[in-house]
């Protein structure tokens, strides 16, 4: 993993990202700030993105709906990470428990993924909350199956046989000799979970099952502009999905790169599962 | 084969159940929804009347039997906010639906192969290079934006293409001409297309160089075959198949997707019905789209785990 930062591609594109996020986090204006005489102007020097049908500037509130995107969505990746470790760590107790953890995946895998984001929002009553959780209990699947396969491959390896013939308790084998192997495929797969959360985050709220319009977000932000679109404001749509896209294409290449460095390095003996 | 159908089976039952519940759990009211938030304009029997007409005064479990009950006899329900049995909007909607998905599923499998084995039979040159960076591209562009990005170009900046809907203004969509239906139908389809696109070219490219790479490629090239023989025999044959049941089994997300691409070009197929009744918190038209969508992706899952059968079952003879 440490290689994989040491290409100086990933390591600038880390900082750029890094620097955006401060940026947004200390961009003085809030974008809330209406002045009517302002309003609808395009791209300039004075407004990098415009304003927009109040007179707000555009690029303030990208900048911050970029930061809430990143916050909710950095949560929701967060937990449901930590729910494709758990099941997976479930399905190692014994068969059955596999079988329910491979049907769990299955079935929620059955669904199209915008189906099941819309069903659990409605399920958690909307908001902020309704739709971290929403995103949370939606993308453990593939997760949850790459680490179920990686453990697997662990525990038919003769040390861990050994390690737990020795006598060693359950709890133990698996920390001392499973996690250590499994905790970079599953950071690597919480980095990579994360453009598919934005995206999805911003699509759900565009269609209006997320946030509330009134705070910026990227999915509000674009669903206002889709109502602007056919009057010829052009820049309320590009702007702000032109830096949300940018974030996810810097996000995705990174992951991309640690997946790589993943497979290549020397401390994985099981290969780097394959992420579609 | 059949142990694998009564799995999807099974999991096709578990979905449905797994739905009704988050819709029953939901904490948002459907009597409130229903009057469009103006609980207090009726009175307290008024209110009696509607909750049991709406069949709210029973338990989850009677209303989910009651509702299995009926789906049996092929009644979905009656949706509050058409006011019109859901039988009939699906009825009506489906078949658009169907036939933007069909469209922008062949066109991806299409133009994605050929993207696919272009990349793969000019590995490592320029072309690949293009192909592979587009194709990650494309795959990180949100669809909706992409959509409404090519809205704002070819509709309104250009005036090419008609800003809405599928039909013009007035018209049923199976009333239009075969032109004017393609016409309409080519922004969303072309969106669909080209999100969707992504993973069947890198699939391809990798499978296709590593059918350039084998054993059999280098024999029947030291046997001077050339190189448009090698792609006809060997490269198409080894690497079309898995492709397409790549392709049935993301069949899922391009529903998903027609739900994002019908709602921004405002088109009355099935997706934005189902987004429409969400937002309404419409339980029996929402499930009747649920359970539509999951046979959907049922059928596709089923013909790709029947394809990828019958491949092996090639592969061994």
């Amino acid at each position: 993993m440490r290689k994989a930062f040491a290409q100086p591609t990933v390591l600038t594109l880390s900082l750029c990202l890094l620097a955006l996020i401060v940026l947004a986090g200390l961009w003085p204006s809030s974008g809330a700030e209406l002045s009517l005489l302002d309003k609808n102007l395009p791209p300039s020097l004075n407004h990098l993105f415009g304003t927009d049908w109040l007179g707000r500037d555009l690029f303030s509130r990208s900048l911050k709906a970029l930061l809430a995107s990143f916050y909710t969505g950095g949560l929701a990746v967060a937990l449901s990470c930590s729910i494709a470790l758990l099941l997976a760590m479930l399905a190692q107790v014994n068969c059955a428990a596999r079988w329910c953890v491979d049907l769990l995946v299955d079935v929620f895998m059955s669904l199209p993924h915008l189906l099941l984001l819309i069903l659990l929002a409605l399920a958690f009553g909307g908001a902020q909350h309704g739709l971290i959780m929403a995103i949370a209990l939606s993308h453990w699947p593939r997760l949850t199956r790459l680490l179920r396969f990686e453990m697997q491959a662990i525990a038919n390896a003769p040390y861990f046989q050994l390690a737990k013939q020795f006598g060693q308790s359950p709890l133990t084998v698996i920390r001392r000799h499973m996690l250590p192997h499994v905790i970079p495929q599953w950071l690597v797969g919480g980095v990579l979970l994360f453009p598919h959360a934005l995206t999805h985050m911003a699509a759900l709220t565009f269609l209006g099952f997320g946030l509330d319009p009134v705070n910026p977000s990227m999915g509000a932000l674009l669903s206002q502009a889709s109502q602007y679109l056919l009057t010829g404001h052009w820049w309320l749509a590009l702007c702000p999905g032109g830096l949300l896209l940018i974030s996810l294409l810097i996000l995705s290449y990174i992951a991309n790169a640690l997946i790589t460095a993943l497979r290549r390095g020397p401390q994985t003996h099981v290969s780097g599962g394959e992420f579609a | 084969m059949l142990a694998t159908g009564l799995r999807l089976a099974l999991q096709l039952v578990l979905v449905i159940l797994l739905a009704y519940l988050l819709l029953a759990w939901s904490p948002l009211d459907p009597i409130n929804s229903y009057l469009n938030g103006n609980l207090f304009g009726i009175s307290v029997e008024q209110k009696a009347a509607l909750v049991s007409s709406l069949g709210l005064d029973q338990s989850v479990a009677q209303r989910m039997w009651h509702w299995l009950c009926e789906l049996v006899q092929g009644n979905l329900g009656f949706s509050p906010l058409y006011q019109q049995s859901v039988f009939d909007i699906i009825k009506e909607r489906l078949p658009i639906s169907l036939l933007l998905i069909g469209l922008s599923w062949l066109a991806s499998l299409i133009f994605g192969y050929a993207l696919g084995l272009l990349a793969g039979f000019y590995q490592g040159r320029w072309l690949d290079k293009i192909i592979r960076n587009c194709a990650w591209l494309v795959a990180c562009i949100p669809s909706f934006w992409l959509g409404m990005l090519l809205i704002s170009l070819f509709s309104v900046a250009l005036s090419l293409t008609p800003v809405c809907c599928a039909a013009p203004l007035g018209m049923q969509f199976s009333e239009q001409s075969l032109l004017s239906m393609a016409y309409h139908l080519l922004l969303p389809v072309l969106t669909l297309a080209l999100v969707h696109m992504a993973p069947i070219v890198l699939h391809t490219r990798e499978k296709v160089i590593d059918v350039l790479d084998s054993d059999f490629v280098e024999y029947s090239r030291l046997h001077g075959d050339s190189k448009a023989s090698v792609l006809s025999y060997h490269v198409i044959k080894n690497s079309l198949l898995p492709a397409i049941v790549l392709h049935f089994a993301g069949f899922a997300e391009l529903f998903g997707g027609s739900i994002l691409a019908e709602t921004v070009f405002n088109f009355p197929g099935l997706g934005s019905t189902l987004v429409k009744a969400g937002l309404a918190n419409d339980t029996a038209l929402l499930m009747g789209c649920t359970l539509i969508s999951a046979i959907l992706v049922f059928v596709g899952n089923l013909s790709a785990n029947g394809l990828s059968k019958s491949l092996l079952a090639g592969d061994k003879r």
